[in-house]
């Protein structure tokens, strides 16, 4: 008898298993793409075209020992995949015979779908078309959507139906699957979505190329959206030896000297070897998703003692680490080391900037600022300016022999500034100059003269009890 | 009761430089760029102040498209961007009327010379008369629209539905209350 279930049960595994399954040239539609399906060994390979024919698609996808769940992976070396989401993330086949699959992001949530269709590209996007004229509340229940019809909408009009979605018990897959779905388009930036699809969407898609560099030149080439910069060992870097020619600012991407607005304008990544009063900066325009990582001993430096050494306008994302960064003039700067302006996920992790440099950090009208294990040192303004800046963090980083005005500037337009674990000591000048709050979490201080701390009763500064205050000559 | 703003620039055909424009809540000024685009921007200080751009779309008078300026922040004005904003002018009004894809209005900025102040002082004035008597003379914008109840909003739009015909207060209004029951409350009080 207990053999007789156990063959009914294999059966019935193997039956789902068939239902489930992806059948050698089934059509698959995204909301733009049009994919067929072949079987590829130890996998099933996608291809298709984008709407308008511009852009040719392939990913496979590697079954798993689970049934019906799949592993998205590269087709072929230049491949293109249109899915905000990774080579390797899991991929489930939903509905009773299969006919949906869903990509997953990081957080295990529907990212992107695809649907088994019978019919042609062209009555996909008359389908897709018709449905983007139907009522919101509606779809939500009876179709299973997907990233193109959901980039058209507000992010309003997506919480209003994650909230319906989420109100409804018992919710169907295809309302789960579209909740998902919802959920994980929220936390993508409208500009992202309203490109869904398009060449911009699909160089992101590609992942991150990494570069390795050894010179100015080098850099420059290689500071490029989406891309990791590795500074091997002892690299030194004299942004100046390029910045002055302006040979190196010509062609697409590029602009030498000239006003920065329009670059911020037109979106499009600029370098800008913009004039200061003594020579040039680099000043890099909506770059996103870079990282510069430095091998031991590697310093980016400049030699006008007005020029920052790495200027951020409209930036996103953007990661240095490991480096070390100031100018090569001595004495008094009044140009900083990094300075952010309306930028947003902006991470220097273990540098150190140092003076002259006026201040080592300057951020503008930014957002999501996080500095670790980081040194700033012997600046000759103070150590740092905040303006207008949201949610700054600053952990395990010390900031010694800077001088000499307000060292810590944060104005009025701040908020989320937090100090942890840090430590100030050998500075000289008025230690916080505040108009908004900010919060010191086990930090250290030592100070030369008590008058010059702050206003520490006014509510501007708030210190827990494992931060230490020491007045101390020197 | 007519409430509405006095246009300054009666049969302007384009949003013009250091125009002023209202939506219930910040007064944003019109800047003209060398691109063509029109860059609107308001004080910083001012609560639920966004910068945003539109983009003439072809020959068509008043016809807009919703830009991003800052590539990094989302669309404002509960929009996304591509959608169409059009610049009314019609019966004596002066308007931009921001419209997602099912063609609803969404977001209203009446064009006023006023200042903040008076403004601020006109919707004060706006909120505490009956609703009924507003919804034909006074372009509402959703500062005034979230504070009231939706059960109030369905009957105020039912009333307009039941109108055989519309001025262009009453379309917009009620175009404007039918998106207002499309935001959760969350949003509507602005905790998000």
């Amino acid at each position: 008898m207990r053999k007789i279930a156990t063959m009914i049960l294999a059966l019935c595994a193997a039956v789902c298993l068939s239902a489930q399954g992806i059948p050698e040239g089934s059509h698959w539609f995204d909301g733009s793409a049009w994919y067929t399906a072949t079987e590829q060994e130890g996998g099933i390979l996608f291809s298709g075209d984008s709407a308008d024919g511009t852009y040719t698609f392939e990913f496979r996808l590697e079954r798993t020992k689970a049934a019906g769940t799949y592993k998205l992976e590269k087709a072929s070396g230049e491949s293109i995949v249109p899915f905000r989401t990774e080579y390797g993330t899991k991929v489930k086949a939903l509905g009773k015979e299969g006919t949906i699959l869903a990509f997953l992001d990081g957080d295990g949530l529907t990212s992107w779908t695809l649907v088994r269709t019978d019919k042609s590209q062209r009555d996909c996007l008359a389908t897709e078309f018709w449905a983007k004229s139907q009522p919101l509340e509606k779809m939500a229940s009876s179709y299973v959507m997907n990233t193109h019809y959901l980039s058209v909408l507000s992010k309003t009009q997506l919480r209003y139906m994650k909230e319906l979605l989420e109100g409804r018990k018992n919710r169907s897959y295809v309302e789960q699957t579209n909740l998902e779905l919802i959920c994980s388009e929220l936390k993508v930036p409208d500009f992202h979505r309203i490109n869904v699809g398009d060449l911009q969407a699909l160089s992101e898609a590609q992942g991150p190329n990494t570069v390795t560099v050894t010179d100015e030149r080098g850099f420059l080439d290689a500071l490029k959206d989406n891309t990791t910069i590795i500074l091997p060992e002892g690299t030194r870097l004299n942004l100046s030896r390029v910045l002055d020619k302006a040979s190196g600012f010509k062609g697409e991407g590029r602009a030498y000297e000239g006003y920065v607005e329009p670059h911020m304008q037109s979106g499009e990544p600029t370098l800008v070897s913009e004039s200061v009063f003594d020579g040039h900066q680099l000043t890099v325009v909506n770059l996103r998703n870079v990282t510069i990582s430095g091998g031991d001993d590697c310093h980016i430096v400049v030699d006008p003692a007005y020029a920052y050494v790495l200027n951020f306008v409209q930036c996103e994302n953007i990661r240095i680490e490991n480096v070390t960064m100031g100018h090569t003039a001595e004495g008094y700067c009044t140009g900083g080391v990094v300075g952010m302006y309306r930028c947003s996920g902006m991470e220097i992790d273990a540098c150190d900037l140092y003076g002259c440099g006026a201040y080592g950090l300057v951020a503008d009208t930014t957002r999501d600022v996080t500095m670790t294990r980081t040194i700033i040192r012997d600046c000759s303004y103070g150590i740092m300016q905040l303006f207008g800046c949201s949610g700054a963090t600053f952990s395990e980083c010390s900031f010694y022999r800077n001088r000499e005005y307000s060292l810590v500037t944060v104005d009025a337009g701040c908020s989320d500034v937090l100090f942890e674990a840090c430590r100030f000591f050998e500075n000289q000048g008025l230690l916080f100059d505040l108009q908004s709050r900010i919060q010191l979490r086990s930090c250290g201080i030592v100070h030369n003269d008590p008058g010059a701390l702050g206003d520490f009763r006014n509510y501007v500064l708030q210190l827990d009890d494992e931060t230490t205050i020491r007045i101390e000559n020197y | 009761m007519m409430l509405s703003v006095i246009a300054t620039a009666a049969g302007a055909q384009t949003i013009g430089e250091w125009s002023r424009w209202f939506d219930g809540r910040v007064l944003y000024t019109a800047h003209v760029l060398d691109s063509g685009e029109i860059f609107f921007d308001a004080p910083e200080n001012t609560e639920g102040t966004f910068c945003f751009s539109l983009r003439k779309e072809g020959h068509a008078p008043g016809e807009y498209t919703l830009v991003p300026h800052n590539y990094t922040d989302d669309a404002p004005l509960r929009a996304q961007y591509g959608w169409r904003v059009q610049y009314i002018r019609k019966e004596g009004m002066y308007f931009l009327a921001v419209r997602d894809g099912f063609d609803e209005v969404v977001w209203t900025l009446t064009l006023t010379p006023d200042t903040l102040q008076n403004c601020l002082g006109q919707e004060a004035f706006a909120e505490e008369q009956p609703l009924e008597e507003m919804i034909d003379g006074y372009l509402m914008n959703t500062a005034f629209l979230s504070r009231i109840p939706k059960e109030k909003l369905r009957e105020m739009v039912s009333l307009l539905e039941s109108r055989p015909s519309r001025s262009i207060i009453e379309q917009t209004n009620l175009s404007l209350m039918r998106s207002e029951l499309k935001v959760t409350e969350a949003e509507r009080r602005g905790q998000l």
